[in-house]
C-alpha cells in the first residue's frame, strides 16, 4: 500500500499547481497558433512542445533528474547548449548558408534602414535599467528587441545566465523573442500604417541591378573583416552567418551549404526549441520578471519597427525623385528573417497589387540580422 | 529607479548605436565603391575587346528584372525539354538469352 501511495505522490496530479496550469495553457497556445495560423510552426511547435514536456509536475526532490533544471537529467544535458551558446551560432551557420544578400549589395543604402532599426535595443536597454533590472539583464532585455531569437539566446546565456549576482532570464528572453517574431504579421502593420501616408506606401522603388559573382564572394569575406575588427564578441555569430554565406556563394561546397541550410540548421532548431521550452518551468518562469520581460519586448520590437521606418523617410528628404525608398521596408530592419519582409510585401500589395517590395524588405531584414549580431557584440564587450 | 546605474547605461547605449551604425554605413561605403570598382574594370576590359555597348554613360549592368526574365526563361526551356518527344515508340525487343531458368528441357528432364 505503501508503494501505491509513494507511486500516486511522484505523479503529476499530485504535484500539480496552477502555473502548471498556466504554462501548459501556453504551451497548448504555442501549437495553436502554429497549426491553425502558421505563426513560425518550425520554433512554435518545438517551443509549445518543450513547454509541454518542462510542466508536467513532478516530485522535485525525487532524485529522478527529470527537467532542465537538475543535475544529471537528459534534458539539463541538451539545455546546454543553450546555456553555453552553443546552438545560436550553429543556427547562424544555416541562415548564413540560406541567405542572399544579393539585394542587400545591389543597394547597399538600404543596409541604414536594418542598423537604424537596432534603436530599439538600445533604448529598451535603458527602459529595462528604469525598471530596476541590472546592466547586464538590461542588455539581454533589449536585444529582444532585434527580433532574432538566436541572438537574443546568445546574448541572455553571457549576459543573464543566473551567474554573477544576475537573474537567470534565458527562458522568457528567448520565449518572449520567438513570440514576437511570430507576431510580426500582427504587431508590425499597424505600426507601419500609422507612420506612412498612403503616397508613401505606393512610391515604387527601383529594379535591383544583378549582382556579380565576385561581388557575392567578396560581401561575406569583406563582411567579416569589418564586422569582427571592430566587434570582436559579435563574432560566434557573424563568424558563422559569413562562413555559411561564403559555403554557399563560392559554389565550391555545396555539399557543405546544403548540410548547413537543411540538416545541421534543422537539428539545431529542433533541439534549441525543445529545451528553451522545457525551461519554462513554472516555479521558474511565472515570476514578476518574465511579464515586465514581455513588455519590454513588445515596447522594444514596436521601437525597432518604427525606427526603421522613420529612418526611410529622414533618407527619402535626400533621396532623387527618381530613387525614393517605400518607407514600408524599414519595418523589415527588425531582423525576423523574412516574416518581416513578408510583412512588408503583404502591406504593399494591398496598397498596390502590382507593387513587389519583397525582394526591396529582404536588404534591410538581413542587415538586421547583421546589425543585432553586432549590438549583441558590443553590449557583451561593454558588460563582460 | 537607479540613476547610478542608467547614468552608466547611457553612454553605453549612445556608443553602442552609434557603433553599429558606423559598422552598416562602413559596410554600405565599401559595397557602394566596390561595385563602381567591378563596373568600371569590366567597362575597361570591354573597351579593349572593342564591344560597341561599352560607351561611357550608357547602363552597363543588367537590371534585376532582366536577369530574372532570363533564369526563367532558361528554367522553363531546359523544364520543358523533356515535353518533346520524338512521336517514336520506344519499347525495345530484348533478345532472349538462353538460361537454364526459362529453359523447358532441362525442367522435363530434371538434369539439374
Amino acid at each position: 500500500m505503501d508503494g501505491l501511495f509513494q507511486f500516486l505522490s511522484y505523479s503529476g496530479f499530485a504535484n500539480f499547481t496552477i502555473g502548471h496550469g498556466v504554462m501548459i495553457l501556453v504551451g497548448l497556445l504555442f501549437i495553436f497558433l502554429a497549426i491553425k495560423y502558421n505563426y513560425e510552426p518550425l520554433l512554435l511547435i518545438p517551443i509549445g512542445f518543450g513547454v509541454l514536456i518542462g510542466n508536467i509536475p513532478y516530485l522535485q526532490d525525487s532524485g529522478f533528474a527529470i527537467g532542465v533544471y537538475d543535475e544529471g537529467s537528459v534534458f539539463r544535458y541538451l539545455y546546454m547548449g543553450v546555456l553555453k551558446g552553443v546552438y545560436p551560432p550553429l543556427i547562424f551557420l544555416g541562415i548564413g548558408a540560406m541567405t542572399d544578400f544579393s539585394t542587400l549589395i545591389s543597394s547597399p543604402r538600404l543596409m541604414l534602414l536594418g542598423a537604424a532599426a537596432q534603436v530599439g535595443i538600445f533604448l529598451t536597454f535603458l527602459g529595462a535599467i528604469l525598471l530596476g533590472f541590472n546592466l547586464n539583464e538590461a542588455a539581454a532585455i533589449g536585444i529582444i528587441g532585434g527580433a532574432d531569437g538566436p541572438t537574443a539566446i546568445f546574448l541572455s546565456s553571457k549576459l543573464a545566465n543566473g551567474l554573477n549576482g544576475n537573474l537567470n532570464l534565458i527562458g522568457p528572453i528567448a520565449i518572449a523573442a520567438y513570440s514576437y517574431m511570430a507576431l510580426v504579421p500582427v504587431i508590425q502593420p499597424p505600426i507601419m500604417k500609422l507612420l506612412t501616408s498612403k503616397k508613401e506606401r505606393l512610391i515604387r522603388m527601383k529594379p535591383p541591378r544583378s549582382v556579380s559573382k565576385t561581388e557575392k564572394i567578396l560581401f561575406p569575406i569583406v563582411g567579416l573583416i569589418l564586422t569582427g575588427f571592430i566587434s570582436p564578441g559579435a563574432l560566434p555569430l557573424l563568424g558563422m552567418l559569413f562562413f555559411g554565406n561564403l559555403l554557399k556563394e563560392s559554389m565550391v561546397t555545396e555539399r557543405l551549404a546544403e548540410t548547413a541550410r537543411k540538416p545541421l540548421i534543422d537539428i539545431v532548431t529542433i533541439l534549441l526549441g525543445i529545451t528553451v521550452g522545457a525551461s519554462t518551468q513554472a516555479d521558474v518562469f511565472l515570476t514578476k520578471q518574465s511579464l515586465l520581460i514581455f513588455v519590454l519586448g513588445a515596447i522594444s520590437f514596436m521601437i525597432a519597427t518604427a525606427g526603421g521606418i522613420l529612418f526611410a523617410k529622414v533618407m527619402n528628404i535626400f533621396a532623387k525623385a527618381d530613387n525614393k525608398i517605400n518607407p514600408l521596408i524599414g519595418a523589415a530592419g527588425v531582423s525576423a528573417v523574412p516574416d518581416s519582409a513578408r510583412v512588408v510585401q503583404h502591406e504593399g500589395l494591398k496598397e498596390d497589387p502590382t507593387n513587389h517590395l519583397l525582394m526591396h524588405a529582404m536588404a534591410p531584414n538581413v542587415s538586421g540580422v547583421i546589425g543585432s549580431a553586432v549590438a549583441a557584440g558590443i553590449l557583451m564587450s561593454f558588460l563582460l | 529607479m537607479n540613476t547610478e546605474l542608467l547614468l552608466e547605461g547611457i553612454p553605453i547605449a549612445v556608443v553602442g548605436y552609434t557603433i553599429v551604425f558606423a559598422i552598416l554605413v562602413l559596410l554600405y561605403l565599401v559595397f557602394f565603391y566596390l561595385a563602381k570598382l567591378l563596373e568600371f574594370q569590366a567597362r575597361e576590359r570591354c573597351k579593349r575587346a572593342g564591344k560597341a555597348k561599352c560607351v561611357e554613360g550608357q547602363d552597363f549592368t543588367i537590371s534585376g528584372e532582366v536577369s530574372a526574365a532570363i533564369s526563367t526563361a532558361l528554367y522553363l526551356h531546359f523544364s520543358e525539354m523533356h515535353d518533346v518527344e520524338t512521336g517514336k515508340l520506344t519499347v525495345k525487343t530484348i533478345s532472349k538469352r538462353y538460361t537454364p531458368w526459362n529453359s523447358k528441357i532441362y525442367n522435363v528432364m530434371n538434369r539439374l
